[in-house]
């Protein structure tokens, strides 16, 4: 009895080192081919071959260290606007009571029913009008623009604290800013963290609009910049991988520091988006 | 200060406003209007706390929508706007090729609706049936690895498999069967298959996730009493695990969906809608290449709205099927 529990164990096991080859022998193949030489590239593409070619990041990096540095700039101003802007929206809508306040928070949320498709042409159009097209701002206010699911979010959170907290603090002579700074900021930091972290991943993951809006050397975000850096400046074959490398691996440095945030904002993004 | 003036001055105002209406001036409630105003005196402070939100939204959410839904009416492009009325629309029905547009991105949801009930919930149920902890705490973490990279870069990777000394070609030449190579994302019957088998064997991400965390909070004396009963693992799943589970995979399947509809980066970096006029064209490039290759924002508005009214109407399916379910569960 024993032994056969014990070879259903080794069974999936081994099952799941199947699918685990298959998933990342993409990824594999592409750090492998970062490291190639055109001959190298063109004769044994699979595998590792010797000598390693670190030229390639030499080239990858001339080019890609511009849209790394915008897609960093990109990934945390807009978070950070769309997260604090968020969340003293949430916490006033969450606390108190006012005219209008149910209207208010429908129509914040509204968006979130909206597929951003219908956005597409309309926003190209108003980021033109604006005069924003090709800079970062292109990028950086229709990302902070995008508020309604921490809203959302963040205003359970907050309608769920208990209100003695609040009223022992009002007693003390705190205002509305005061409360939240002090109070509803600090507790609600693991939730917002999330939230911001799933902002940053979905910058970094956008590809068709920063595409369209921020195609220039002055504004091109990482994985816009590879596919540029591939289709239209034609590098050695190995150095677009080392790109494809080098637009990947900031996330995996955030990943690294961040495991439980990032697992837990994705989640939480991903279901309620 | 600036409060309590504004507050008097209102009271001043109700006052005023009471007495010229009617000549007794015994007091009565406000009206609508006054009780608003006093209200706002008094909260000035909460509004203005608002006002970031509502600006952002007013002005990158509600401008845009009612810009684009007028628009598409319009020929409309940078300089100008001319109302050409349904002119868009007949356009993009008479367009031969938004049928197969829209036949694309059908097989593109429906595969990839089936996919999401199968891959990750497989490999999920695989790593939930692990009993050492800590083997199966890696093998979680090794499966949600992948979602660090972003999905242009796989694609990207895979338009390099798909290519002529691509890794699909080099592997058949290794096995004898160079012969049946061929570049991959240029012949229309195989391009669309190679752009949905992009991400095989689709077990690793988010997906796998949800799964995992939704078999783990069934409790454990479900199992327990099931395997008491004598249950094996594949009844325990089909019986057990796969209707407690159901909600899940309903989300992840309107998630999928949802996502397919509005997503075209994979058609747009691998063939950008190729091979021939629309090999693998999908309506949301037809909306991108409107306004990039044309600049012709008017066409692009109307086949947004046109996807904005399939994903409504899917929406409202959705919400009356899980009604009736919902109603169903608690007759029962």
């Amino acid at each position: 009895m024993k032994l056969r529990r014990n070879f259903d164990q080794i069974i999936i096991n081994i099952i799941l080192v199947m699918i685990a080859i298959f998933t990342f022998v993409p990824l594999l193949t592409l750090l492998a081919l970062s490291f190639k030489n055109i001959d190298q590239f063109n004769n044994q593409p699979m595998g590792l071959s010797f000598p390693l070619n670190f030229q390639n990041y030499a080239m990858a990096w001339k080019f890609m260290q511009d849209p790394l540095w915008h897609n960093i700039i990109v990934g945390l101003t807009a978070p950070a606007l769309s997260i604090s802007m968020a969340a003293i929206t949430a916490f006033v809508l969450a606390r108190f009571n006012f005219a209008g306040r149910p209207f208010l928070f429908g129509a914040l949320l509204l968006s979130l029913l909206v597929p951003n498709t219908i956005l597409f042409v309309p926003l190209f159009q108003l980021i033109i009008q604006l005069g924003a097209q090709n800079t970062l701002w292109a990028l950086i206010l229709p990302y902070a623009a995008n508020q309604a699911l921490t809203i959302f979010v963040t205003h359970s959170f907050y309608k769920e604290m208990p209100s003695e907290m609040f009223d022992a603090a009002k007693m003390d002579g705190a205002n509305v800013l005061d409360s939240f700074l002090y109070i509803a900021l600090p507790l609600s930091a693991p939730i917002l963290s999330a939230m911001a972290i799933f902002q940053v991943w979905l910058i970094w993951n956008d590809y068709a609009w920063p595409s369209l809006v921020a195609n220039s050397n002055e504004a091109r975000t990482a994985v816009t910049g590879l596919i540029y850096f591939n289709d239209f400046t034609r590098p050695e074959p190995g150095a677009g991988m080392a790109a494809a490398v080098l637009a990947a691996l900031p996330m995996l440095v955030l990943f690294i520091f961040t495991m439980r945030t990032f697992v837990a904002g994705l989640t939480a993004g991903a279901i309620k988006e | 200060m600036v409060k309590k003036c504004l507050s008097n001055h209102l009271d001043f105002f109700d006052h005023v406003m009471s007495t010229s209406t009617r000549a007794d001036s015994s007091p009565k409630p406000p009206t609508p209007f006054t009780r608003f105003a006093r209200q706002f005196a008094n909260n000035w402070l909460l509004y203005v706390l608002l006002l970031p939100s509502l600006l952002f939204s007013v002005i990158f959410f509600y401008y845009p929508i009612t810009s684009g839904f007028y628009h598409s009416f319009t020929y409309w492009d940078i300089k100008q706007t001319v109302w050409v009325g349904l002119e868009n629309y007949i356009r993009l029905f008479d367009d031969s090729s938004t049928p197969a547009a829209w036949r694309n991105m059908a097989i593109i949801l429906i595969s990839n609706m089936i996919i999401v009930c199968i891959f990750p919930l497989f490999g999920a149920v695989l790593v939930v049936r692990l009993r050492n902890a800590v083997l199966q705490y890696w093998w979680r973490i090794l499966f949600v690895l992948p979602i660090i990279v972003p999905a242009t870069v796989t694609v990207y990777v895979w338009r390099w498999f798909y290519g002529l000394d691509g890794g699909l070609n080099q592997i058949l030449r290794m096995i004898n069967l160079g012969a049946l190579g061929k570049i991959w994302l240029g012949e229309p019957s195989y391009a669309l298959g190679a752009i949905i088998f992009v991400g095989f064997p689709w077990v690793a991400g988010l997906n796998f996730l949800i799964y995992v965390a939704a078999l783990q909070s069934i409790s454990q004396e479900i199992l327990d009493s099931a395997k008491v009963d004598g249950a094996d693992s594949f009844t325990t799943f089909f019986f057990i695990e796969l209707p407690l589970i159901r909600n899940q995979i309903l989300v992840l399947i309107t998630l999928t969906f949802i996502y397919y509809l509005r997503s075209f980066d994979a058609p747009l970096i691998m063939t950008n809608g190729g091979p021939g006029t629309a090999g693998t064209l999908v309506p949301g490039l037809q909306m991108y290449r409107a306004v990039r290759d044309d600049l012709d924002l008017g066409y692009g508005s109307a086949i947004g709205m046109v996807l904005f009214a399939a994903t409504l109407i899917f929406t409202a399916i959705n919400f009356f099927i899980s009604r009736r379910q919902a109603k169903e569960e608690s007759s029962q």
